[in-house]
């Protein structure tokens, strides 16, 4: 910076970058759409059957006899396990999202527009809920409500609204008075159209951009309550639930049982997670100007 | 001033309520039965029912939860149905653990996230700022738990350098009788060097495990103020009259920054009481979130409702802690 400050110049003159971030939103994308097409065709190319146990084969270090990953405790493949949950993972990842957008755009719209009493109840009510310490609180509803992927799906939806409701109540309340949402009111519109056709297109940026971080999100809470112990029932491939039965044999060097997984979390996540960092480039164009 | 601190202070009382509602009628609504668990399976039925009136369950709900409330307004947490000691003396007993981990896991945070962001906030060159972004996007990225699990292959089954990952100390080492509880300081204040390399043995690698993803929002956080800082007229001036870059750096960066970093640290170490539970269940550290899990097994209702109930306590108290702290620093906060 120091060399490009001529006298001339004022000192907040921004640096001459161009980033908006679409490298990494391709990259994102790129790897989500890879992950999704490699999960769906997966009964198409994998060698071995990812729900079918083969004890002989118990623990084969990774690429004997095919076994890309190697094999598990009950001699499971690993690698085909690890495409195939892929799916679990996507969905529970997909409901959490639908189920936290649904919660808490809606709740986030009705507090920032109406204000008053209404605010204050919902504004009181993330007090309450942002307190908790969300991972146990998934874990003690899960345990009361069985598992399941649907379940799972939900629950993390649940706790992740709270962030969704304090976003589009901040953004609703600077926009609440603005010009254009004072003419829709003038002209006559129900507050429901008001807030449908002006004030949640004016919200979409920040929603975007949070449902891709609340994604990655899911994605490593679901990881921690398969670990656990409480998220998918137990012979489906998820990738926490495989990682927890992995450390079995942890302590004697059989580290590809857990690390492969845990590897999948990863990539998932920070697809995710660079997708979310794009488009909030791209949605605050502050940010986007200045790196 | 007074007025706003006794507002903020006041609605602590209401959100704890909230939370141990909530909490109440979640953990019974678990399916099986504490008094059974507790009975064993050779228990006959009189066995059980007698338990179950020990500990109330035979109450109807709205008594149970009225009892629950009266018992939390003279500071009785319960009695834990899987230890049979007061949760309180539970959670106060283990609660020390937990500090050890999350003050260990917030240096590691700090000692990387804050001079690699400030070096990514400053550098004009791409190379740095990218890396710093790299890490950080990195870091929110992986899973505590598997990290540790990764940390435990290469550091103790490969490297065989780190101790066995189960708990504080070694099988046999005694814990210094110390004020603090965290096994480290005490054994530094008892001057016990053996024991302090122990504990600090153990302590390292689930330290890594919750502090290397922490240090993602900090990396992220001082990049950004620093950047923002450099642009700023008083800096632009300090450094037009020729500061030298180390006091630049060391005196007007870091105390500007030292704020806002700061706040988000206390933030941390909040969310971290019950974001360290799988952590803790990794390396078997006895602390607080371990205790809940194995009590959500239990089916331990007093038990997990007193630690959620101390985590959202810790929450909030940090909470507000750091917004009367900042509202005090800067008063242009106190309109809103």
């Amino acid at each position: 910076m120091s060399g490009e400050v001529s006298s001339a110049a004022p000192p907040r003159t921004p640096r001459p970058r161009r980033r908006t971030g679409a490298r990494g939103l391709a990259l994102g994308v790129g790897i989500l759409a890879t992950v999704l097409l490699a999960t769906l065709l997966a009964p198409l190319y994998l060698p071995f059957d990812p729900l079918e146990a083969n004890l002989p084969d118990q623990y084969l270090p990774p690429g004997t006899d095919g076994h890309l990953f190697g094999t598990d405790r009950s001699g499971f493949d690993v690698f085909s396990r690890v495409v195939y949950g892929a799916r679990y993972d996507l969905l529970i990842a997909l409901i959490a999202i639908a189920v936290a957008l649904v919660v808490g755009v809606t709740l986030g719209l009705l507090a920032g527009y109406r204000g008053r009493a209404t605010d204050t109840v919902i504004s009181r009510l993330l007090d309450v809920f942002q307190a908790f310490p969300l991972l146990v609180l998934a874990i003690a509803v899960l345990g009361a409500f069985g598992r399941g992927i649907w379940i799972t799906g939900v629950v993390i939806g649940v706790v992740s609204a709270p962030t969704f409701v304090r976003l589009v109540r901040e953004q609703t309340r600077t926009i609440r008075d603005r010009m254009f949402v004072e003419a829709a009111r003038c002209s006559g519109f129900t507050e429901v159209q008001i807030m449908r056709r002006y004030v949640l297109p004016a919200n979409l940026g920040v929603i975007y951009t949070q449902a891709a971080t609340s994604a990655a999100w899911a994605i490593l809470l679901a990881a921690a309550l398969g670990f656990v112990g409480v998220g998918v029932p137990a012979p489906l491939p998820e990738w926490g639930y495989m990682i927890s039965t992995g450390t079995e044999g942890l302590t004697r060097g059989i580290w590809w049982t857990s690390v492969f997984p845990g590897l999948a979390i990863v990539l998932l996540a920070l697809a995710f997670t660079l997708i979310g960092e794009s488009l909030s480039r791209w949605a605050d164009p502050r940010r986007r100007r200045s790196r | 001033m007074v007025g706003y601190t006794a507002r903020r202070v006041a609605w602590v009382v209401p959100i704890l309520l909230g939370v141990a509602t909530l909490t109440f009628f979640v953990s019974r609504a678990m399916p099986g039965d504490p008094a059974k668990i507790f009975a064993g399976s050779q228990a006959t039925d009189t066995a059980i029912a007698a338990i179950r009136a020990q500990f109330g369950f035979d109450k109807p709900l709205g008594v149970q939860y009225l009892d629950y409330l009266a018992g939390l307004a003279r500071g009785d947490l319960g009695t834990s149905v899987r230890t049979g000691h007061g949760v309180l003396d539970d959670l106060m007993g283990r609660f020390p653990a937990t500090i050890e981990l999350i003050l260990a896991a917030l240096t590691v945070a700090l000692v990387i996230g804050v001079p690699l962001g400030v070096a990514a906030g400053a550098s004009a060159r791409r190379g740095a700022e990218r890396f710093a972004r790299g890490v950080s996007t990195l870091g929110v990225s992986i899973p505590e738990f598997w990290l540790g699990l990764l940390l435990i292959v290469v550091f103790y089954s490969s490297l065989d350098i780190a101790p066995a990952p189960v708990g504080r100390l070694d099988i046999g080492v005694l814990a210094p009788d110390g004020v603090t509880g965290l096994i480290t300081v005490d054994a530094l204040l008892a001057g016990d060097l053996e024991v302090l390399g122990n504990a600090a043995g153990h302590l390292l690698l689930p330290a890594l495990a919750l502090g290397l993803p922490a240090a993602a929002p900090i990396i992220r956080l001082s990049a950004e103020a620093t950047a923002s800082l450099l642009r700023s007229d008083h800096l632009f001036y300090t450094r037009a009259i020729g500061t030298p870059p180390h006091v630049v750096y060391l005196k007007h960066v870091l105390r500007n920054i030292a704020p806002i970093v700061t706040t988000m640290t206390a933030l941390i170490f909040g969310f971290l009481v019950g974001g360290a539970v799988v952590v803790e269940e990794v390396f078997a550290w006895p602390g607080v979130g371990l205790y809940a899990i194995d009590s959500l097994h239990y089916n331990d209702y007093a038990a997990v409702q007193g630690f959620v109930l101390l985590a959202a306590a810790v929450y909030i108290l940090l909470f507000l802690a750091v917004d009367l702290v900042n509202t005090y620093l800067d008063p242009r906060k106190r309109l809103t």
